[in-house]
């Protein structure tokens, strides 16, 4: 059981957020990508064993989505990770 | 009352408090601060339990969560499963009986396992998978290798509980180092948990009779007690196990001793910025023939039953060591009257000082135990020299032994910090730690009260989650111990006949363990998995670190590139009522109500869930009304008159802001934007992989105004997905979303006089079809109550969703019915809605819509806007089509037998041969209209089909059906707009 | 009974759910609201309103249902500017005090949120989970308040029945 911090609501348990999977790529605009580029957008995402960004919603809570980043082998969330998504 | 093995005076039990038990239905007495196992003991009961796999006669061997023998069931009141009766504190009339034996523990038919013992080996059932056939031998299996039988009824008094903290410290084991880190803890004004698996606290000083500033250690013991009861920032929780620790340091613990009588067991998920491991040690069994014998004991378990319990289990005793603990017990054993004829100790030599505790008393250094002799009782034990072999046969009731200690890494290795093997204790202690914790004392490898106190003090300096340093101020002397062993996994058994056990609880031998390797399991996962070794409820406390010291030993390699099995939780077995909580009886499944629950009920409706946990009428039934008579009559009301819909569960958000316009076309394949106010849109929701969603209507109510519905299984979900899309991918988007379901019920009048019905209700809204078309919505009153109308029709007829608040929304039905009762009104349940939206066609999430079909499928490709540059879902709608293949399309079905019913999820194969299926029947109902059977389907190719025969492949027959347009009822849509 | 508290499930409050940027808000409703809670999860009273600062730019104001209204009166949901929301919601929750000495147990039963006086502070108001729904939690002298979505209410009620039955 998580404890996954809300940039809202602070602390809180992880049965209070929806999971909404890991950070792939932005949306591109559907009429400037090749279908190939098109079914990356839609079917490639970080799976990683170590830090991956990865979004939640707050949904018995503020209500908010947001992106962690949680190592997926310790279950740390890192504070100040290197890099952004 | 006067137990036979109870010494005179002595131990913490209160002699004045005398509790009745019954054991296999006869009566004894013991004392209040018994636990079942030692007043087994001292009523003189040697055979508990049989056990699992050969029925061996078996006897408490530990003296708490170690022992891996004692499984009994308790009955009537107490009724549960698998106890360890070291762990079941005495009560008053506790009934408890022996598991996994018949007729009897003492005759146990299913002891004839034994002699067949090489027929079923480790992997046995392994193999049996493979072959023959594991059905073969399964039934005969299940019954020999039974455990206790649930309780058939729930307990008759009181209920379970679940709760949650947060606290600055948890600190498991109220032993010598766990009591000093709480005082350090809480002097320090933090908040403290201490919580320990034992009826009260001091760990291994209620055994050892240690001392403490020159006085006896429980004396220090008592008095931290005192201190802590005092302040009110400790919670202490005695007889509550520890028993997961999970991530984010949260940690479960089963409190089976709660102050409050209604609560049987309560469990707290206690979420700690710190967390000080104290656990202790578990002292390791020693591994020869025959070790499992009722009477062969662990020697520490002999020290607690003495010192604690006042119990005496045998008068005439060996011990058998590797290790200097047990010396320090003598005193107290012969203080007791217990005769000790000899120590036999596998070592060399051992320490001068050590032996001095040993006066009188035989030493038989480097020698083992060869065998035990008695099968319900030990008789005598054989002593081997290791020297010249030469045996020495000593008559004895008791063996006790000890092949050292293994400290409690369970929950530092859940924790998921790493264990090492230290040379020092011969066994695993923890090495890095993850989480935000510790470990101190016995479970980090330190067993002297001295170091204990020494290590506790220096680590809890470095701990800082409280802005105060911990420190204690005070002296502690204590008394001089020392600790030595050699390792010693099992004696040598080669050419052994005589069984010698690794893990007592699953009878796993040394031959077990041997075939194991042989047949090239040499990883301890795959040795455990194999011969079951360290599994089941004990966990192989006492013997897992024997069988990886054996597998090491074998292989020629170090126990820390064996490795150790990953500990898991549960430290202890734990009732699934304590994890459970409340949560029982009414609330099992969650439900969610309408106001007119109580109308719906009081009017005969069959409620039961249909989505999203609303509790819905599925159908009012009248007199013995049949479910298809009440159907079709509530079917028929719609058709011909009027009928009344309870539609307040579907999802309801109101959108404002600048873009809203912009965000409903991109998340509907139509045009939403263009919608003037008052009037909507009936639209489709796909994901981006093209699939169908969801789908519902959007109204436009102003300029920045619009209210969307979605079905009332998804509403949840479609939030979600809005908010997910505004989050990520148009942050810049002015769109603000309130859910509103719950703000607005709404009671859906629909037939052919349904607007005379509206006349009699009496409303300020012109509803004659040119003021108010389908697909509009007015606002304004209905008998008296203000209500927002809308036109839309999920049964295909002349229909308007009355929208109240909830607070109106009983009034509003009540006046529905009693002002529709001259034009026949009924309410409608989901079952009729579902027939008269069949007959009309329209999808249903979960029927049609099963996440695999898009527009095109279900022939709605006319709602997907050729004008729009994008919207959810277009792209891969079009690329998908574009390759060409063969789709599933949604079709009607005629069976080709007007009375045949073809089941909702039939297949559907190409002649009905038993080959791939071609698509499968998503729906099928009595038609009111049609008067016969009707049905969707979705079919390969189904759109070019209408006019052939579908075959659906049932178990004995194939029903036939003709394959038509899915639509039975005013396919051109008059009714609804009239 | 297991717990020294009193349970009680009101019938409406007054709810608006307010949404927009703190500066468009606090302009908008200058003429009723004299200040908007800053700090997130906490609740400020102006009389016998409330007004709870519950998720970014999101607000709630809560007050006695007779003032309902007179609150859509001065609130005008129906005309605010586009980068203001107001919704009436007063129906969307049902409200449960429990007072008494044990209120802090009956909550740590239904709910994981930290409720240590350090950690949820007598301004505290924030959407958390009771018995495993969406629930809006706030003190309320000694007890506390908390509201679940209004048709889960009867269930909650057997919940709570069940957390204090004998």
């Amino acid at each position: 059981m998580l404890l996954i911090h809300c940039p809202f609501c602070k602390n809180r348990n992880e049965t209070e957020f929806v999971y909404g999977g890991p950070v792939g790529a932005n949306r591109p605009d559907p009429n400037l990508v090749s279908d190939e580029e098109w079914v990356d957008y839609l079917t490639m995402v970080p799976n990683p064993m170590g830090p991956v960004y990865e979004r939640w919603w707050h949904a018995r809570g503020c209500d908010q989505w947001f992106i962690i980043c949680r190592d997926t082998v310790t279950h740390e969330i890192l504070e100040n990770p290197s890099e952004e998504p | 009352m006067k137990n036979l093995n109870r010494l005179e005076s002595g131990g913490r039990i209160d002699r004045s408090k005398s509790l009745s038990f019954s054991f296999n239905g006869k009566l004894y007495y013991g004392f209040e601060g018994d636990t079942l196992a030692s007043a087994m003991l001292a009523n003189g009961l040697h055979v508990i339990a049989r056990s699992f796999k050969y029925h061996r006669p078996r006897g408490i061997i530990g003296s708490g969560v170690e022992d891996p023998a004692s499984l009994i069931e308790l009955l009537e009141e107490e009724a549960s499963g698998n106890n360890l009766c070291t762990n079941v504190k005495l009560k008053e009339g506790l009934k408890a009986k022996s598991i996994n034996c018949w007729p009897s523990v003492d005759f146990d038919v299913g002891a004839v396992v034994q002699y067949f013992a090489k027929f079923v080996p480790a992997g046995f059932y392994y193999k049996t998978f493979k072959w023959p056939t594991w059905h073969l031998f399964e039934p005969f299996i299940r019954r020999a290798a039974g455990l206790a039988s649930a309780p058939k009824e729930p307990p008759k008094k009181g209920h379970f509980e679940s709760r949650n903290a947060h606290t600055d410290f948890l600190i498991i084991g109220a032993g010598p180092a766990g009591l000093l880190a709480t005082l350090m803890a809480a002097r320090s004004g933090a908040k403290v948990f201490l919580v320990d698996q034992n009826t009260e606290a001091g760990g291994s000083l209620l055994s050892l009779k240690l001392n403490i500033n020159q006085k006896p250690a429980m004396a220090w013991v008592e008095s931290a007690v005192k201190e802590i009861a005092n302040m009110s920032n400790v919670t202490h929780l005695q007889d509550s196990t520890a028993w997961a620790y999970r991530e984010h340091n949260l940690v479960i613990i089963n409190e089976r001793e709660v102050e409050n009588v209604s609560i049987i067991e309560r469990s707290w998920r206690v979420r700690a910025k710190n967390i000080i491991i104290a656990t202790g040690a578990i002292e390791r069994s020693l591994v020869f023939p025959n070790n499992d014998r009722p009477g062969v004991m662990l020697a520490s378990a002999v020290l607690t039953f003495v010192n604690r319990y006042s119990v005496k289990p045998g008068d005439n005793m060996v011990l058998f060591t590797n290790n200097d603990s047990v010396y320090s017990y003598i005193k107290d054993l012969k203080t007791a009257g217990i005769n000790i004829l000899a120590i036999v100790d596998s070592r060399k030599h051992i320490a001068s000082a050590v032996l001095a505790e040993a006066q009188n008393v035989r030493v038989v250094l480097n020698s083992i135990i060869r065998n035990v002799n008695g099968y319900k009782k030990v008789n005598s034990v054989v002593v081997q020299s290791l020297v010249d072999k030469e045996l020495e046969t000593i008559p004895c009731d008791l063996l006790a032994h000890s092949g050292g200690w293994n400290p409690v890494v369970h929950l530092h290795s859940q924790s998921r910090g790493t264990i090492k093997f230290n040379d020092r204790i011969a066994s695993f202690v923890p090495d890095q730690f993850i989480q935000n914790s510790i470990s101190i004392g016995a479970c980090n490898g330190t067993f002297t009260l001295n170091e204990i106190f020494n290590e506790t003090k220096s680590l809890l300096c470095g701990v800082s989650a409280h802005s105060k340093p911990l420190v204690y101020e005070g002296k502690l002397e204590c008394s001089k111990q020392s600790y030595s062993i050699e390792a010693l996994w099992s004696i040598d058994l080669s050419k052994e006949k005589n069984k010698a056990f690794f893990d007592i609880q699953n009878d796993v031998t040394h031959d077990d363990i041997q075939l194991a390797l042989t047949e090239g399991y040499s990883n301890i996962e795959h040795v455990k998995r194999y011969t079951t070794g360290g599994m089941g409820f004990d966990q192989g406390k006492t013997g897992n670190v024997n069988i990886i010291g054996m597998v090491a030993k074998e292989q020629g390699i170090d126990l820390d590139d064996v490795g150790t099995t990953t500990f898991r939780s549960p430290f202890i077995p734990v009732s699934f009522g304590s994890i459970n909580g409340v949560r029982e009886g009414s609330v099992v499944l969650p439900f969610r109500h309408t106001p007119i629950t109580k109308w719906n009920l009081e009017n005969g409706a069959f409620m039961y869930e249909a989505g999203a946990r609303w509790r819905r009428p599925g159908y009012f039934p009248i007199g013995g009304e049949s479910f298809q008579q009440a159907v079709n009559r509530e079917c028929h009301a719609v058709r011909t008159g009027v009928g009344v819909y309870d539609g307040s569960p579907l999802g309801k958000f109101e959108l404002k802001g600048e873009n809203v316009g912009e965000f409903l076309d991109l998340i509907y394949t139509n045009i939403i934007s263009s919608l003037e106010p008052g009037n909507g849109r009936y639209g489709l929701m796909l994901t981006d992989d093209g699939l169908i969603f969801d789908d519902g209507v959007a109204f436009r109510i102003d300029k920045h105004r619009w209210f969307i519905s979605t079905s009332s299984g998804h509403s949840d979900a479609v939030y979600q997905h809005m908010l997910k899309i505004l989050a990520f991918d148009h942050p810049e988007w002015d769109v603000k979303i309130t859910n509103i379901t719950n703000q607005w019920n709404n009671a859906t009048i629909c037939g052919p006089l349904a607007r005379k019905l509206l006349k009699k209700l009496e409303t300020d809204i012109a509803y004659d079809n040119g003021s108010f078309p389908f697909m509009t919505f007015r606002e304004g009153h209905i008998a008296d109550i203000p209500a927002r109308i809308i036109r839309v029709s999920f049964t295909g007829e002349l229909s308007f969703e009355i929208n109240v608040s909830p607070r109106n929304m009983l009034v509003l039905w009540e006046r529905i019915i009693e002002e529709g009762t001259e034009f026949g009104i009924l309410p409608v349940g989901s079952e009729a809605s579902h027939v008269l939206r069949v007959e009309k066609g329209f999808l249903s999430l979960g029927h049609e819509v099963d996440g695999t079909v898009d527009p095109y499928d279900l022939g709605m490709d006319w709602l997907m806007s050729k004008k729009k540059l994008d919207y959810i879902g277009k792209r891969s709608v079009h690329l998908r089509r574009s390759l060409g293949k063969v789709r599933k399309e949604l079709v009607g079905l005629l069976p080709n037998n007007p009375n045949d019913a073809i089941p909702e999820g039939a297949p559907i194969t190409p002649d009905g041969k038993k080959v791939a299926t071609e698509g499968f029947t998503t729906a099928c109902v009595w038609s009111v209209v049609n008067e016969r059977w009707v049905g969707l389907a979705l079919l390969e190719n189904g759109h070019n089909r209408h006019g052939e025969e579908a075959c659906v492949r049932m178990k004995d027959e194939i029903i036939r059906a003709k394959i038509t347009k899915p639509v039975f009822h005013d396919s051109d849509g008059k009714l609804l707009r009239s | 009974m297991t717990y020294n508290v009193k349970i009680q499930r009101k019938l409406l409050n007054a709810l608006f759910d307010i949404k927009g940027s703190i500066r468009d808000v606090k302009s908008y409703l200058k003429e009723c609201v004299k200040s908007l809670p800053v700090k997130p999860s906490s609740y400020i009273t102006q009389g016998n309103w409330k007004i709870l600062y519950v998720g970014p730019n999101h607000w709630i104001l809560l007050a006695p249902i007779d003032q309902e209204q007179q609150l859509v009166s001065s609130l005008r949901p129906h005309d605010c500017p586009a980068s203001i929301s107001i919704v009436l919601i007063s129906d969307t929750l049902t409200f449960f005090h429990i007072d008494g000495p044990d209120a802090f147990d009956i909550i740590s039963i239904a709910s994981p949120i930290n409720l240590n006086a350090d950690a949820f502070t007598p301004e505290t108001a924030t959407f958390s989970e009771i018995f495993g729904l969406k629930a809006l939690i706030f003190r309320h002298g000694d007890g506390f308040q908390f509201a679940v979505d209004q048709s889960f209410g009867d269930m909650v009620s057997n919940y709570l029945d069940l957390t204090l039955a004998n």
